[in-house]
């Protein structure tokens, strides 16, 4: 095989751009001895090129003093100690070469041991009722069991199941619709005598001959709740009601509501303690620990002259607790109101 | 300083051999003890689920400079307990290389790191890291240079 000879051309100098790509194979001398040439040449002549060529060094020299950094044996028998563990369970366990029905066996039992666990640790029943809202179930509740006397095919239901409407505070109109309703079933010859003989309140009413009671409801409650203390018989449970004017009641409120959660009252109706019912009058219903009862009324005597009545009432609260409901008024407010009516 | 001996065998499994080159890598990658430990770990565990007769040191290569590049660089850096598991030089300074982390690409960091402060082979680190020599040699001449200039100023 023939060579053929090529004409030397005039060398040519090497650019300071491919000398200085070229510094880092310089530094490692690996490059060959023309380009070795055309390096040095152009490291000679470049201020530029020597700068870039000292920091290329400086930066192998760092480096050389990083790879002589060393591991502690405590390290490596750290790793090693780890890696080995977790490589140990996994061998020991040998989880793949268990009998296919027993591993289903082993996961099934682990998923309902989760599901156990999950179930039992998170508030389902909060997380369901979230957006629910406590009102719903309680309305239902109410409808049904006034929709009962309506139909009035069976008077002995309405013997054993008495009417729980007097969670709100009581108004004239309710009584007289419930006289009225009672008046309906007077007109009735056979209905009379149950109705008399089953409701204790009810006792009271045949007696005087108009059906309409004018007044308004804290001074009937009052008049009204030393008889019904007096026959515990039928109405065994009680309930605390009252009606306190105050100064401010937008500031008051919130005070007697923080303490009465602070005594432990928890809310009993519908709505949350302290429920701005009307403009400037806030509504209590709550049950809180019978010890507690004095405090209480020490603390409403602070803001209020209104007293606190107890009544009889079906509904039987646990042993040790009580059920308030009262509402707190603008004194202000009341006043303003009363003002025109006298006028 | 020796060159790493690649060509690790699979049986029996040879640790020790690995966890100088790893730790080390992700120790001057990561700046960052604890987790330079967790990554020397994951990847020894990674290189044991390998079928027989795989390129262990090329693998090595690949596997760790995957889980540095996935992994966050925004971490503190730490060098309080170096002492513990790392004997560094007496005369080195780590101030100009924390410097060099904040200027330097991961690319550029895994071919030096690899090369010149664990030196490993060049063939297997382009053939682990996929790239061509000449790319190879230009990251770390890059990456020097970044390096060098932070010495430099030091001086």
């Amino acid at each position: 095989m023939e060579f053929i000879k090529l004409k030397k051309n005039k060398s040519r100098e090497m650019s300071d751009f491919v000398a200085n790509h070229l510094l880092f194979e310089y530094a490692r001398n690996t490059l060959d001895s023309e380009r070795k040439k055309s390096v040095e040449k152009a490291l000679e002549s470049a201020p530029e090129l020597q700068n870039e060529f000292i920091k290329l060094i400086n930066g192998i020299q760092y480096c050389e003093k990083l790879s002589e950094t060393l591991i502690n044996d405590a390290a490596v028998k750290q790793i090693e100690l780890q890696s080995s563990q977790v490589n140990f369970i996994v061998n020991r366990l040998r989880w793949h070469q268990w009998p296919l029905g027993f591993r289903w066996l082993v996961e099934a039992g682990v998923v309902a041991l989760l599901l156990v666990i999950v179930l039992n640790v998170l508030p389902l029943n909060r997380l369901i009722h979230l957006n629910d809202g406590s009102d719903s179930q309680t309305i239902v509740a109410e409808v049904n069991r006034k929709k009962k006397p309506d139909l009035g095919e069976t008077p002995e239901a309405n013997v054993e199941k008495p009417d729980f409407t007097d969670e709100e505070v009581k108004q004239p109109t309710t009584v007289a619709a419930k006289d009225k309703t009672q008046s309906v079933k007077t007109n009735d010859p056979k209905l009379v005598t149950p109705s008399v003989e089953t409701k204790p309140v009810a006792v009271k009413q045949p007696e005087p001959p108009p059906v309409a009671i004018p007044k308004p409801m804290t001074q009937p409650v009052a008049a009204v709740s030393s008889p019904e203390t007096e026959k515990p018989a039928k109405s065994t449970g009680w309930i605390y009601r009252g009606q306190f004017l105050v100064t401010n009641a937008e500031a008051v409120s919130p005070k007697i509501k923080d303490k009465i959660k602070e005594l432990g009252g928890q809310k009993a109706g519908e709505v949350e303690i302290g429920w701005l019912k009307t403009p400037n009058v806030y509504y209590f219903h709550f049950t809180v620990p019978e010890a507690k009862l004095g405090e209480l009324e020490a603390l409403l005597k602070d803001y209020s002259t209104g007293k606190i009545v107890k009544e009889a009432h079906p509904r039987v609260m646990p042993d040790g607790i009580i059920r308030m409901l009262f509402t707190v008024e603008e004194k202000a407010a009341d006043a303003k109101a009363a003002a025109p009516e006298d006028k | 300083m020796e060159k790493v001996d690649l060509k690790l065998k699979n049986d029996p499994f040879d640790v020790k051999s690995l966890v100088r080159p790893l730790s080390l890598f992700f120790f001057f990658s990561l700046m960052n003890e604890t987790k330079s430990i967790h990554y020397t770990i994951k990847t020894i565990e990674k290189l044991k689920k390998l079928k027989p007769g795989t390129d262990i040191g090329k693998m090595m290569i690949k596997i760790a400079s995957d889980l540095l590049t996935k992994s966050n660089n925004t971490e503190v850096y730490i060098t309080k307990n170096v002492g513990e598991f790392w004997i560094l030089p007496m005369d080195l300074e780590l101030g100009p290389w924390k410097e060099f982390h904040k200027k330097i690409s991961k690319k550029e960091l895994v071919s030096l790191l690899w090369g010149l402060v664990i030196k490993v082979p060049e063939d297997d680190i382009t053939d682990a890291l996929g790239i061509s020599q000449g790319t190879h040699r230009y990251r770390i001449s890059s990456a020097l240079k970044q390096l060098g200039s932070n010495t430099f100023l030091l001086k």
